[in-house]
């Protein structure tokens, strides 16, 4: 069997688009986007014990 | 710019090209956010959320988010699938997130829930859907199989780096995750 490697290629973008990406993320920085998910998760988790 | 995968073999006869968009970062308040701007058919935002959450036992895990971010209402929808034609691309920017992350946080494992293995899901889903389902809906648990499928085709090869434990639903329980079996939840751990 043929061994794989994956070499991992970031597909480069402007620097203009880069600064939209950190402007934006700085505005949302710290708050949570998904209540939702972590609220499922919460629940879901509630009473169980990790395995490790 | 180029690195490999954690978890590539440097022995490596076959080479294989993932392409990844360009990911910002930011961590607060225990929120580990990367940002993503897609470049499909269309433009799309997309975030990948790691929260600092704990158990009734004050075990700590770190749940994933990930999902469209829309600019207007400042929200995100991890509810609908874009059909942006760059679904690989996107999962594998998702999944260059995770080896970041245990970089930093070798000792907490990682938990994914898709949004539609809640409880509710089905009977809001029937509400809305125009599939018509008799008896098991399709969407329901849709996203974890999604991943599961991936995890399942590379599962020999993520063993190497990880321990992996899928959500029993009916028992209430993480057991030991074996592929093709169906789990609600998986949780990820870096091996050690």
């Amino acid at each position: 069997m043929k061994k794989e490697a994956k070499k991992i290629n970031v597909i480069p973008i402007s620097k203009e688009s880069k600064n939209r990406l950190i402007q934006i993320l700085d505005q949302v920085k710290g708050k949570d986007l998904f209540p939702e998910k972590t609220a499922l998760a919460q629940k879901t988790l509630e009473n169980v014990k990790l395995p490790i | 710019m180029l690195f490999y995968f954690s978890f590539s073999n440097i022995a490596a006869k076959k080479l294989i090209n993932i392409d990844i968009y360009y990911t910002a970062f930011s961590i607060e308040n225990s929120i580990i956010q990367y940002f993503f701007e897609t470049r499909g058919k269309r433009k799309i935002l997309k975030a990948v959320q790691y929260s600092k959450m704990k158990t009734k036992n004050n075990e700590t895990f770190y749940n994933l988010g990930f999902g469209d971010y829309n600019l207007e209402n400042k929200s995100i929808s991890d509810k609908e699938n874009s059909n942006n034609g760059d679904v690989r691309i996107v999962f594998n920017t998702v999944l260059s997130t995770i080896p970041k992350f245990f970089q930093d946080n070798p000792d907490f494992p990682i938990y994914f829930q898709g949004s539609d293995s809640k409880a509710s899901f089905e009977k809001e889903c029937r509400n809305t859907c125009s599939k018509n389902c008799t008896q098991i809906c399709k969407n329901k648990n849709r996203r974890i199989r999604i991943y599961t499928y991936f995890l399942d085709k590379n599962f020999k090869h993520f063993l190497k780096d990880y321990v992996f434990y899928g959500f029993d639903d009916e028992l209430k329980i993480f057991v030991e995750y074996v592929p093709k079996n169906n789990y609600t939840a998986i949780l990820i751990y870096k091996k050690k």
